[in-house]
């Protein structure tokens, strides 16, 4: 019998809500991008704690799934460093809301012997048509490259200046995350992969493009970057939802997470007309 | 009310909470099921069936799905992990049912039972320190491939085909074998002669489970595949699965677009698949 309880207990558990969810009396849920995600969390639960009586629920799931879950009505937040609009998603009741800007930087192995490489090399490395290092000046070492899939904010940025064949090559291996990705170029000689921000960890070497340096204070310089922006529906956001939006456009927080803020040039004055359409 | 009448009222409302509960089982499966079908559907309606399962090109942003390069890439993952799982998995089971003690055999079971609960991406992790290295060393190439996805898929169906073995033994009636061994055939001849081909049945269903479990293995097979699409590639170089790719494609074609009729018509794929096996298993079954 104390096992018919303790199932009972462990229904009872996962069915009744926290008391932080209890206590809120509106709820928001933001969903899309896995590159702002740890941002995000992180913002919300600062927010939840000025704003007690709200809890806000962030999943992940990508830029498209986000955006489509705002389209059908199922999110009152997507993120995305996707551009709605080349993928299908014309809805001009949406309205982009930039967080900032995040560099995407190339990673090699340390092997390969490369600190930096052209444009033109890199265009020739992403089509497979640098198949060894020593092609482009670097070492004697079969090339490994480390992509990320369509869907993903870096690699529409990189094909958007490269323009590689829709193909991968036969020597690219696709992972997932921006982790994934240094793990690989980490542990594959002669790998090369690129990741969004730059926490870049010592067993992988960062190299610069056209000599520009990601880690530079000129962003304009920055030859790869992708522009993570919130998205709402204005026909039905409330003002809770916009309440959060600008908390989170106008976070100091988003340098840690390698999110850095527009600057007027770059759209940061939309921000504000953002929040002065919202009426705050 | 009396004891009795309380008893009946119990046992009422005891098979009323069964039928519930088998019911929403049933219905959940059957929500899946139609979801996946109308979604399958929807792009069925656009786009010829079989020019998508036969086709070489995925690219999903243009609208082509064809399909084959994943269905390959499964077929062949599934196919070298039961290679290698089966052989390795019956020794184990032979040496656990006829050579060890039952102490010895029910420590054995119990590590087994300890390496089929470990996690997937566990699995993946191994192979991304261990198989990967191993395979570029070998091979002189990339080290992720097919052939990764196999062994490691090996390695997680193992622990699950070698329990399945040790029941298939196990439930041989012990007068066959000592009938056997009476006759004066040897161990060896009882086993290939008598154990094994009774046991056939109940070993063919552990194998058509151990299949089953290697054509949905996600994440572990996409850790180590490589992901690349390219046509009916060889075992040494990148490619990847069905289900690898499910979880790639996901966060790009979302539901509610039309490339993710394609997802959903994959795993349809996937579920006929396994019904198929769960059936060819059970065929002798039947007709017993």
């Amino acid at each position: 019998m104390s096992w018919f309880y303790l199932l009972i207990g462990l229904w009872l558990a996962v069915l009744l809500p926290s008391n932080a969810v209890l206590g809120a009396t509106r709820h928001i849920v933001i969903s899309g991008a896995t590159s702002v995600l740890p941002y995000l969390k992180a913002a919300s639960v600062a927010f939840s704690r000025t704003h007690p009586d709200v809890a806000v629920a962030v999943t992940g799931g990508g830029s498209l799934a986000g955006l489509a879950a705002l389209k059908r009505g199922r999110t009152d937040i997507a993120a995305s460093d996707l551009s709605p609009e080349d993928f299908g998603f014309l809805s001009g009741r949406f309205r982009r809301i930039q967080l900032g800007r995040m560099p995407v930087v190339f990673v090699v192995n340390p092997d390969t012997g490369i600190g930096g490489i052209t444009s033109a090399q890199l265009r020739r490395i992403l089509s497979g048509e640098v198949a060894n290092w020593a092609q482009v000046g670097g070492a004697d070492r079969r090339v490994l490259l480390v992509e990320r899939p369509r869907g993903s904010g870096a690699r529409a940025a990189v094909d958007r200046r490269v323009n590689p064949p829709v193909d991968l090559p036969a020597n690219a291996v696709v992972q997932l995350s921006n982790g994934a990705v240094l793990r690989t170029v980490a542990e594959s000689p002669g790998a090369m992969g690129y990741i969004e921000g730059l926490v870049i960890p010592r067993d992988v070497r960062m190299i610069r493009v056209d000599g520009k340096d990601p880690r530079s204070n000129a962003r304009s310089g920055w030859p790869y970057y992708t522009e993570p922006s919130l998205y709402v529906d204005t026909a039905w956001s409330r003002p809770v939802v916009r309440e959060l939006v600008q908390f989170l456009a106008t976070g100091r927080e988003r340098m840690r997470f390698g999110i850095f803020p527009p600057t007027p040039n770059e759209g940061g004055g939309a921000n504000d007309r953002a929040s002065t359409q919202f009426g705050h | 009310m009396t004891e009795h009448q309380r008893n009946l009222a119990i046992e009422r409302l005891q098979a009323a909470a069964f039928l519930a509960a088998a019911a929403a089982l049933a219905a959940g499966l059957a929500f899946v099921l139609w979801m996946l079908v109308r979604d399958a559907a929807a792009l069925v309606s656009h786009q010829n069936l079989i020019a998508m399962l036969l086709g070489t090109r995925w690219d999903p942003l243009s609208g082509r799905y064809g399909m084959a390069p994943f269905i390959w890439g499964s077929a062949v993952t599934a196919a070298i992990a039961l290679a290698i799982a089966v052989p390795f998995g019956l020794s184990i089971a032979v040496w656990s049912v006829q050579i060890l003690s039952t102490r010895e055999r029910s420590r054995v079971a119990t590590l087994l039972t300890v390496f089929a609960s470990i996690p997937s991406v566990v699995y993946g992790w191994w192979g991304l320190t261990v198989v990967v290295p191993g395979l570029r060393h070998l091979t002189g190439l990339y080290g992720y491939s097919l052939l990764a996805g196999g062994v490691v898929l090996a390695v997680m169906i193992l622990p699950t085909f070698a329990l399945l073995a040790v029941g298939a033994l196990d439930a041989i009636p012990t007068e066959l074998t000592e009938a056997s061994l009476g006759l004066g055939a040897t161990l060896d001849q009882t086993l290939f002669r008598v154990t094994l081909p009774v046991a056939s049945l109940r070993l063919r269903r552990a194998g058509a489970v151990a299949l089953a479990r290697a054509l949905g293995e996600t994440i572990a097979v996409q850790m180590v595949v490589g992901g690349a699409i390219s046509t009916f590639p060889h075992l040494e170089l990148p490619g990847a699965t069905m289900t690898s790719q499910l979880l790639t494609d996901l966060p790009l074609m979302p539901p509610g677009t039309l490339g993710h009729g394609a997802l959903a018509l994959m795993a349809l794929l996937l579920f006929l698949g396994t019904t198929l096996l769960m059936r060819f298993a059970a065929m002798g079954e039947d007709a017993r």
